[in-house]
């Protein structure tokens, strides 16, 4: 019974899919609508073919995975290969469309207000008003020039449509031409008014709009995405491939590079630092804590691993606060303490000192989990063996507990590497990437990194959104991640420890 | 190290002694010292939501105390030092409902979604199984944040057919969560794989099919990595800014993160009290979430994984 139903829903689901990747199809979205056709039919395989068990259980995790992590990511290179961004949102076929609907209005025209009565068996009737007197004409589907008539009868018997359900209308009215008995040509302008007025742009054979006003004619610039006729552009203009373009103006534009090489060699220099205080500082901490003889080990254990437990955004925002030049409870202790106040957030390098510490606060509890789960896995006999040998302090640290850790937390490092190379709620939440670098022509600060900075081009909008721009360095992220899973791959030969296991 | 030091010292001399218990002493000390400079930030938030002065230079010991920044953010009307009426107009409550509901949500749908294909690789033998193992590995390496513009993109396009899952609905924000199913199934395939296999073997002799095996067996014998998983994917999904920040623009629909951030920002000094409030109001369930499984955190982040 219970089969029946599963089976009963999954051929709906099969349906449904189709028809969706079909419709998609046919409204010209491609790539969708192969994603689409491809998904249905593939469920329709895996849970109707008995030789796909497995599949069957693999599915509804591969297939939001596929969804929303491998298709934005293959969407993401393909954005970064194009100039999508302000002044170039719509595809060329939309920005056609919206040029070709744009009308002219000249000077005089007459208009007409009017109201639409359905009728039944007949097409519904359109009433034209104005002071020489009124129009009428029928909504005929499949025609598209309807010509006013006069009108002296009486009004028919019902209702006219409310302006909302002429707005429901409006594409299907769009498509008429009313002619008056002038010869006048009116178009739909508004939910009650109709007006003399023609399209301004001709579609030409080869592609080309040709405009009724000033006679030029408007070429299509695929590489630069606009309708071009000599220097000028039409507005708005549409996204085109732009090969790489956005790579080689990130390398090599003058106005661009050098802000793009800074906030680079920023973001490589925030994750190392940040690695490596956190983890010296957690390492100390737990080298401290970790003797045996120390009592209230376990409440400072708990204790200091609080800042790990609050949500980042929490803390960074406090912090905000707190590192307020003027006001900040850090700079008040400071003077009270007789110093002078420190303009946390304000210079580049407080600025970069203030992201390094907070993260640092943020950071440090999980590296002194990760040590003293590490110390108390050391055995006890190593540390007697070396006191027999008569070792002292420093060098059982440095010949035992340290070369121990550090072969244990490689991969944590990277990892946390990793982390940090996109943890973008520490240093956008604090500074918001700034102090801004003078001269900058797109939005950058001197804290930014790689991910604020995509943010910040594609989302901040201060100064245009540029997607494509966002895209190419959200893959410049992409390859710094690819190099450090590698090397946590040879670190850790977690490559070999797959292989092993699925054997 | 310090052990050595004491059984050294209770060998020798008294004067060694004396000097073992002076130095742990000074480590307490120590100890104690940084803890007031660690915690300090969190025992100031605490002070400044309860202090009447409340603004962003108030002193860490209050004047005097007042309930009226809790107030202020649970919604409830108070009247202020010239006896006028106040009610916030930000929907603070109605945000920390949003984070709390797409995070639950979020967290069953991910449960849902990743027991299964662990359970698949971690009992089936197919083909394609070690490279999908692989794949996974890496994968969970990248964190889906890089492709932010694409995701905006992608919620657009569906949005203009199902609303619902558009850009500016939680549905959308949820369906971007759900990509991140890698990292989850490898720790549960992780758990599964140390559950015996005879008991479901017995369970098919008996005419169950393997589904019921792995819903009716499995499941149930695998409750504390399930809840690991999702309260993991609970905390994750309520402190992430970033996307939340980019696919919900109206005000009565923002999350914790990025309304809090927005009230904020406006008016830093203004708003330090509330602030100070909802703070704690956002951070305690989830710190109280976080000691209930930070083992389990520490391991899975030992695997690589990272907290958002």
């Amino acid at each position: 019974m219970n089969e029946k139903i599963l089976k009963l829903f999954l051929v709906l689901y099969v349906l449904a899919g189709t028809t969706l990747g079909l419709s998609l199809f046919s409204h010209g979205y491609l790539f969708m609508g192969g994603v689409s056709l491809f998904i249905a039919l593939g469920s329709g395989w895996i849970f109707f073919s008995k030789k796909t068990q497995a599949l069957r259980f693999m599915y509804p995790g591969l297939l939001t995975f596929v969804l929303f992590m491998i298709l934005p990511i293959l969407f993401t290179v393909y954005i970064a290969f194009t100039n999508l961004g302000t002044g170039h949102f719509l595809s060329k076929a939309q920005v056609k469309k919206t040029l070709l609907s744009e009308k002219v209005i000249p000077e005089n025209a007459v208009s007409m207000e009017y109201s639409i009565y359905p009728l039944q068996d007949a097409p519904s009737i359109l009433v034209a008003h104005t002071e020489e007197g009124d129009y009428k004409t029928f909504l005929e589907d499949g025609a598209t020039t309807l010509a006013l008539q006069p009108f002296r009868d009486k009004l028919p018997d019902v209702a006219p449509l409310s302006l909302s359900e002429v707005y429901e209308m409006k594409e299907r009215l769009s498509r008429f031409d009313f002619v008056t008995p002038e010869g006048k040509k009116l178009k739909y302008h508004r939910t009650d008014l109709l007006i003399e007025s023609s399209y301004r742009y001709e579609n030409l054979p080869d592609g080309s709009l040709k405009d009724t006003v000033t006679g030029a004619t408007w070429r299509e610039d695929t590489e630069a995405g606009f309708f071009r006729s000599g220097n000028e552009t039409l507005a708005p203009g549409f996204y085109v491939n732009t090969g790489f373009k956005n790579f080689k103006s990130l390398i090599s534009d003058s106005r661009l590079n050098s802000n793009f090489f800074k906030v680079l060699q920023w973001t490589l220099m925030w994750s190392f630092f940040s690695v490596l205080l956190t983890f010296s500082f957690g390492t100390f901490l737990a080298i401290v804590i970790n003797d045996k003889g120390l009592e209230l080990k376990a409440l400072y254990r708990v204790l200091f691993i609080i800042p790990y437990s609050i949500p980042f955004f929490i803390s960074v925002l406090i912090f905000k606060g707190m590192m307020n030049k003027d006001f900040g409870a850090i700079n008040l202790l400071l003077v009270e303490l007789g110093f002078d106040k420190i303009p946390w957030l304000e210079t580049p390098f407080w600025a970069k000192i203030s992201c390094l510490v907070v993260n640092l606060w943020l950071g440090f509890p999980y590296m002194f989990l990760v040590v003293t789960g590490i110390l108390q896995s050391i055995p006890a006999s190593l540390y007697e063996a070396a006191k027999l040998d008569g070792a002292g302090r420093i060098a059982t640290f440095r010949h035992i507990t340290l070369p121990l850790i550090m072969s244990a937390v490689g991969p944590l490092l990277v990892g946390s590497f990793a982390f940090n190379l996109n943890n973008f709620v520490g240093i956008y939440l604090l500074t918001g990437g700034g102090p801004p670098i003078p001269g900058a022509t797109t939005a950058v600060g001197e804290t930014d990194i790689l991910i604020s900075y995509t943010y910040r081009l594609a989302f901040e909008g201060g100064q245009g959104q540029d997607f494509g721009l966002a895209s190419s360095i959200a893959l410049f992220i992409f390859l710094i991640v690819s190099i450090l899973t590698l090397i946590n791959f040879k670190l850790s030969g977690m490559g070999a420890e797959t292989n092993k296991e699925a054997a | 190290m310090s052990e050595m030091v004491a059984t050294t010292a209770s060998k020798n001399t008294g004067f060694n002694f004396q000097k073992a218990q002076m130095e742990k002493l000074a480590k307490h000390l120590f100890l104690w010292t940084l803890l007031m400079i660690v915690l300090f930030p969190i025992i100031y938030i605490i002070s400044i939501s309860f202090n009447a002065s409340g603004s962003i230079g108030s002193k860490l010991i209050p004047d005097s105390l007042t309930l009226n920044h809790w107030k202020y953010i649970l919604g409830i009307p108070y009247l202020d030092a010239n006896g006028k009426e106040v009610l916030s107009p930000f929907p603070i409550m109605l945000w920390l409902w949003n984070s709390i509901k797409i995070s639950s949500v979020s967290a069953v749908l991910m449960l849902l979604l990743s027991t299964t294909s662990a359970y698949a690789l971690s009992r089936f033998r197919f083909r394609g199984r070690q490279s999908s193992l692989l794949v996974l590995m890496i994968i969970q390496m990248f964190p889906n944040i890089m492709a932010m513009v694409a995701f905006y993109f992608m919620l657009d396009f569906i949005g203009g057919f199902i609303p619902w899952l558009g850009t500016d609905s939680h549905g959308g924000l949820i369906l971007v969560y759900l990509g991140g199913t890698p990292f989850n199934i490898w720790l549960i395939k992780g758990y599964f794989d140390t559950i015996p296999k005879s008991i479901e073997e017995s369970a098919i002799m008996d005419g169950c099919t393997k589904f019921q095996a792995f819903w009716k067996i499995v499941l149930p014998l695998s409750t504390p990595i399930l809840a690991v998983v999702g309260l993991l994917t609970f905390i994750n999904t309520f402190s992430d800014f970033i996307l939340p920040s980019i696919l919900l623009k109206s005000g009565d629909k923002l999350t914790f993160a990025v309304g809090i951030q927005i009230f904020i920002s406006d008016a830093f000094s203004g708003r330090w009290g509330p602030f100070a409030a909802a703070c704690f109001l956002g951070a305690f369930p989830i710190s109280a979430i976080f000691f209930t499984i930070h083992k389990y955190i520490i391991s899975g982040l030992a695997m690589g994984g990272t907290k958002g």
